[in-house]
Parts: C-alpha cells; structure tokens; sequence
C-alpha cells in the first residue's frame, strides 16, 4: 500500500510539475492582453493615462521613426502605438496568425490592392469610414478611394509615392547630355552607355528576387497603359500581343549588355554606381530617394528624377503609384484607441515627423515650399507629375499575389535567360488561368 | 540532525535503493515520465500535427481544408519541386565528393607529414563560422561589385562575370562554399580515424606485397569504417535539409533555379502561405533524412545491444 502510495505520489508530482511550468509559461504569454484591456479600460475613465497600442511594420530600419511617432501621439493625445518591427517574411506570417486573434495589432503596415484583398475576404481588417469622415480634407483626392475596398475604406495611407527612374546627374554631366524625349532617344541613348562602358539600367537581383518586376511593368504600361490595367484585372492575357511586344524590348536591351551586373544589390551597390557615374539609371519607387540619401547622395547634385517617354501613344500621361496603408486589425482589442491614433496620424504633427524623419509626404500638410527647400528632387517629381493624370496600380498589388509571386520568379529567370521569355509567359499564363476562377473572374 | 535521525534516514535510502531495484521497470519508468511528456509535446506533437497539414490545404487566415495526398502528389510532379529535388541531390552528391571524399583523401596525405597540426588548424577555422556568415562573407567575395574574387582577377586581365546569377554553375559554386566550410571538421575526424589505426596490419600488408593503394583499400578504409559512416551520415543528414547557403547568397535563385527542398519549405509555407504543401515537403525531407541515416542509427543501435 505505501509503496503503491508512494509511486502515485511521485507520479502525481511529475504531472504537476510538468503542467504547471507549462501553466506558468502560458499565464506570463498571456498577460500582455488583459494588461493591455486593461490600459484600454483605465484609458476611458483616466485621459490623463496614456493607452499603449501595438503598430507592427516590417522596416526595421524605420523603427526610430515609429518610436518617434509613438512618443509625439503619447504626449498629443495619451495613445502611445508601440512599434515592432520585423523581416518581412516573417512579418507577413505574424500578421495574418495575429490579426485572425485577440493579439491583432491596432495599426499595421501593410499592401493594398490584392494583397490586402485577401485580409478583406476574411473580414479581419476594420471598417475606418469614421475615421476618414472626420480627417478626409487632410488627403488630396482619390487617397481614400484607392484605399477602399467595395466603397469602404480599411487604411490610411503611410506612403504614397510615384514609380519613376533615377538618373546620375555624373553620367549626364560628363557626357554634357539631355534627358531623352522619345523612346528611340532613350534607346540611343542606352546604346551610347553601353559603348563608354556604363551600366544603363540598375535593375537586379542581389538580394532581391521582388525587383525583377519593375522593368517588365515600366515597359508594358508604356506600351498601354489600358492594357495594363486590363491585364491587371485579369481581363487580357499574358500572352497578348501586347505583353509579347513588351518581353521582346526588354529581352533587347538585356541581350544589348544595358543591365549592371545581375548580382548587384539595389541598397548598397546601386547608389555607388549611380554616384561615381558607372550607372546612368535606377527604376523604383520614389521612396528610393531616401536609401539614395542615406547612401550619402545628394538629390538634384549626385542623382534626379525621370520619367521614361513613352512607347506608344497609348501609354501617354501614364505613371505608376504606390501606396503604403496603415490598416487596423478588425480583432483588435484596442480599436478605439487606434482610431484615436488614426485621426492624430492625419493631422499635422504626425505629418511633420513623417516628413522630416522620412521625407514622406502623404497629406496636404506639407507645404510645396517645405518640400522644395527638404528634397528638391522629390518637389520636381511632384511638379511632372501634373502631366500624368493615369495613375496605375503597382505590379506587386495590382494582381493577385499567387500569380505575382510567380510571375516574379519567371521574370528572375528572365534577367539571367532572356530567350526564355515566350516559355516564361505561357508559363504566367498557366498560372493565371488556375488564379482568376478563385477571384471569381472568368479568364 | 541527531544521531538516530541520521540513521534513521540511512536506513530509509537503503531500503529505496532495495525496492528500487526490485521493482524494476517501476519507478524508473515513473520517472521518465516528465522527459516523456516532453518529447510527445516538443517533438511528436508538431511531427504528427506537420503530417495532418500535409493533407490539408491551409493559407493561415482560412480553415484548413482536407485535399487528400494531392500536396505529396506536388511535391514529386510540379516542376519546380522536382528542381528543387534534383539540386537537393546535387548537394547530397557534390558534398560527398568534396566535402567527404577529399577530406579522406587531404588526411591520408597529411597522416604521416610532421607539421599537419598547422594545416588543421588552418582547414578547421572556416567551420567556426556559421553558415549564414560564411555565406554573407562569400556573397560578398564573389560579387561582381568590388567582390575580393573579381577584384584580384580584374589584377591580371581577367573580367570575372556574376557566378551566383548564373543558373549553370551556381548550386556548384555554393557547394564550393559548404566544402571550404566543412572540409577541415571532416578532415580532422578523418585524422584523429587514422592515428588510432594500428599500423602493424598495414605494414604487414606491405610485407605481403600489398602496394600503397591496396593497403588504403583494404585495410584502412575498413578500419576507418566507424569514422566515415559517421561523417556521411553527418553530410546526408545536414545536406538534405540544405537551407542558410543557398538561401542567403542567392534566395534560391535566380528564380527558382537554385532552390533546395529545405527553401521550397520555407518559400511555400512563408512566402505563398501555402501550409500543406511546405508541410508535406517538410515530411518528405524527414523521410529522406531518416532513409540517409538509417544505416547509422542502425549500426549505433547493433554496437549499444
């Protein structure tokens, strides 16, 4: 009997032990959000209290900036948004397991189009219709359509940018060189790099395979800007004349040598090239600046903005945009607070920090003066872009990701093996016609 | 503590000790209870849980849905993952060539040179390093912008083109990196494999009239028998799930072409949230883990009975 007793009671004890160490594990785990309600709850009845929110975003090279941000709302209005950063793989898979818990963020970084598409279908992103009802005359037109999804806004915006093409002011000064009018000019113009030995275009993939996108997407709307959008929509095909045409210049200029070496990496090796002259241009977002700047070049001395003529008539007054959102995770346990943050974000403060910290621009409380005097290149760009009222949808957002994300594997392999590019497309094809029947449009 | 208490005591652990012995297959079983529990929760768990995914399809914000085997089907007929497999062949090959094989034959070189303890340390230093620093370091080296490689051939007339973007040669390249990395740990346990090796059979060999081949082959390669399936073992096990260096030198790339099935896991669970085929991959590499070590398990099982 008491030897039995005694092997129940070590047995027992194992159990116990193992289950509360577990126990333990999983009470400290969850703490963080009754705490949090609790702040929330505290917050109403104390204003004095600051509420702490949680932001999440993938730019860890931002986080400064965020915490900044953090502070400034704190002491404006007692709602601090405490930022993380992640890598932005991880990043993506954090959110969504989050944002479908009581754990979702209040405020996160995110894509829009059909990347925050698939967030919508699972009604995990909350309705922010009160939020742009009171801060909408912050933004110029069109912002909160293109952040709405069936007439309902889900986001505000965190950059909202312009694809267009750096140039280095070094390459076009020795050769005492004006920027290309036409389409066959700026061919000629590669040409003549090529022949003095500069890289034309810095579009590669050095650590990272997203990039190999942009010079297919620069060439296509060019050639129709309707078309593009059409493709996008899974209303045209990728093997259409059109995106053939467009597979065969850009399959041109590679096999002419224009590219700078494929293994270069757009942060560290471009800027250098462009700024010692061994690169005439850079195609991204205008977000680039910043990562030009932080490389120690100087807008309008070391490099300035481009934009490429276009190829046919049908690609007049077309320009890519970009938008960044914020959005507020639906399960969120703080969601009035992040509303309290969101309408403190479109005011003026908020956007002066975004401003000088960044040198985004995404409300109309930044003067044309502030930003001439903070980024000559950025006013410029603001300036052209007047004569292009055909704004379009980014590749990366404006189709579904399955076929993006494959799409920009077979444009790696385009990069390295350009007369591949009729099996690449038949390829993409492929896959759209798997994809589109999910989104329920008939390809 | 008294006298009489400490005996008391005494008396109680002797009396343990007895039932304890007596009981074999008792408490001794009780107590493994706790490590028990957590090898079901930290590794049966996530294996068998790994095994359902696989027959599911699951993108994270939807409920799982039951596809069948169609995610195993995939993995053996969607052409990017047959790519994938085949360079994770390449590696599981290339390695054993390089990795193993050179480094037996560098150590019977060096058995009998008096200064080897220099050049395993010189060999042995790149294994101190971890993958993903060997790789930064090498991605850097051969990089066709200012890259060490490029820049001492440019010294003598030659232009050095990108070799991580080229789909040729890459894997192979990066293979290159994995031996010059683990070469020397496999050439020091070749070594330490050697010096235990009596030298009377093979002397008596060469006695015989066995010549310097013969001798390797027959009489110290299976002396050396222990050591090499331990380093095979080593390479297949950690070849098989080839991850940090292709990976971070090149992303699998360009495109998919340098892919492993260790990043088409990742790439299909992380990047395209597709959870039941990564996990039906990451089933299939157990398997071939467990196929590749199973001898080795095997003779270890055979030498502890």
């Amino acid at each position: 009997m008491g030897k039995k007793f005694a092997y129940l009671l070590i047995f027992t004890l194992s159990i116990l032990l193992v289950f509360s160490v577990a126990f333990a594990g999983s009470q400290k785990g969850g703490s963080e959000q009754p705490e949090t309600k609790k702040a929330s709850e505290q917050s109403v009845e104390k204003p004095a209290k600051v509420v702490e929110i949680k932001l999440y975003h993938d730019n860890p090279e931002w986080q400064d900036f965020w915490q900044a941000m953090g502070e400034a709302s704190a002491k404006d209005i007692g709602v601090r948004a405490v930022p993380t950063a992640f890598e932005t793989q991880v990043y993506k898979s954090r959110v969504k397991v989050d944002l479908t818990t009581s754990r979702a963020p209040s405020v996160f970084k995110w894509w829009f189009g059909y990347r925050a598409y698939e967030l919508f279908k699972a009604g995990l992103l909350a309705d922010l219709s009160d939020v742009w009802a009171d801060v909408g005359k912050n933004y110029p037109p069109g912002i909160k359509e293109a952040l709405s999804i069936n007439g309902v806004p889900y986001a505000l915006p965190f950059n909202v940018g312009y694809w267009v093409w750096f140039y280095s002011k070094a390459v076009y000064k020795k050769y005492n060189m004006q920027l290309p009018k036409t389409w066959d000019e700026f061919m000629q113009q590669l040409a003549f790099f090529k022949s003095k030995g500069i890289y034309g275009i810095g579009n590669t993939i050095g650590k990272s395979r997203w990039t190999s996108f942009i010079v297919f997407q620069e060439i296509l709307y060019r050639i129709d800007a309707d078309f593009y959008v059409r493709l996008m929509n899974g209303k045209a095909h990728y093997t259409d004349p059109e995106v053939v045409r467009a597979m065969k210049i850009w399959k041109e200029m590679l096999e002419k040598g224009y590219f700078a070496p494929m293994d270069a990496t757009y942060v560290e090796d471009l800027p250098r090239m462009l700024k010692e002259g061994k690169l005439a241009f850079a195609p991204f977002g205008d977000w680039y600046g910043g990562i030009l700047q932080q490389q120690g070049l100087v807008p309008e001395k070391d490099y300035g903005v481009f934009i490429p003529p276009p190829i046919t008539p049908k690609g007049k007054g077309a320009i890519i945009l970009e938008i960044s959102p914020l959005c507020a995770g639906k399960n969120s346990p703080d969601l009035e607070a992040a509303k309290k943050w969101y309408r403190w974000y479109a005011e003026k403060h908020a956007a002066q920090i975004l401003w000088e910290k960044l040198k985004f621009v995404n409300n109309l409380h930044i003067t044309q003066e502030q930003i001439k005097k903070g980024d000559p290149t950025l006013a410029h760009e603001l300036d052209m872009m007047k004569n292009y009222p055909n704004k379009l949808i980014r590749f990366w957002e404006a189709t579904p990701v399955e076929i993006v994300e494959y799409a920009v594997d077979a444009f790696n392999t385009m990069l390295v093996h350009p007369d591949q590019y009729m099996d690449l497309l038949n390829g993409i094809e492929q896959k759209a016609k798997e994809v589109w029947p999910k989104y329920n449009v008939k390809y | 503590m008294s006298a009489a208490a400490f005996v008391t005591v005494n008396q109680g652990i002797g009396k343990m000790k007895f039932n304890v012995k007596k009981v074999k297959g008792g408490v001794d079983t009780v107590f493994l209870i706790p490590a028990i529990i957590f090898v079901l929760i930290a590794e049966l768990v996530p294996v068998i849980y790994t095994t359902y995914l696989g027959f599911m399809q699951w993108d994270i914000i939807n409920p799982p849905k039951f596809v069948g085997i169609s995610n195993y089907i995939k993995v053996f007929t969607q052409p990017e993952l047959l790519n994938a497999l085949k360079n994770t062949l390449y590696w599981v090959v290339g390695t054993l060539i390089f990795a193993v094989g050179f480094a037996l034959f560098v150590a019977v070189l060096l058995s009998n040179v008096k200064g080897r303890v220099i050049f395993k340390s010189i060999f042995f230093i790149p294994s101190t390093l971890s993958p993903t620093v060997a790789a930064i370091v090498w991605r850097r080296t051969l990089s066709s912008q200012m890259g060490a490689l490029p820049s001492l051939l440019a010294l003598f007339g030659i232009n050095m083109h990108p070799v991580l973007t080229n789909t040729h040669i890459n894997t192979f390249v990066m293979i290159g990196v994995w031996t010059w990395q683990f070469f020397g740990i496999n050439l020091i346990l070749f070594l330490v494999g050697l010096e235990t090796i009596p030298r009377e059979p093979v002397e008596a060999a060469m006695i015989d009239g066995a010549n310097e081949r013969q001798a390797f082959l027959y009489i110290i390669v299976p002396l050396l028998r222990p050591i090499m399936l331990l380093v095979i073992a080593n390479s297949l096990i950690n070849t098989i799930r080839m991850f940090d260096i292709p990976w971070v030198m090149i992303q699998g790339g360009p495109g998919r072409a340098s892919e492993t099935l260790a990043i088409s896991l990742y790439r299909e669970s992380f990047l395209l949230f597709k959870m039941g085929l990564g996990s039906a991959i990451a089933v299939v590499i157990s398997i071939l883990t467990l196929i590749a070590s199973y001898r080795y398990i095997m003779i270890l099982g055979r030498k502890r009975g």
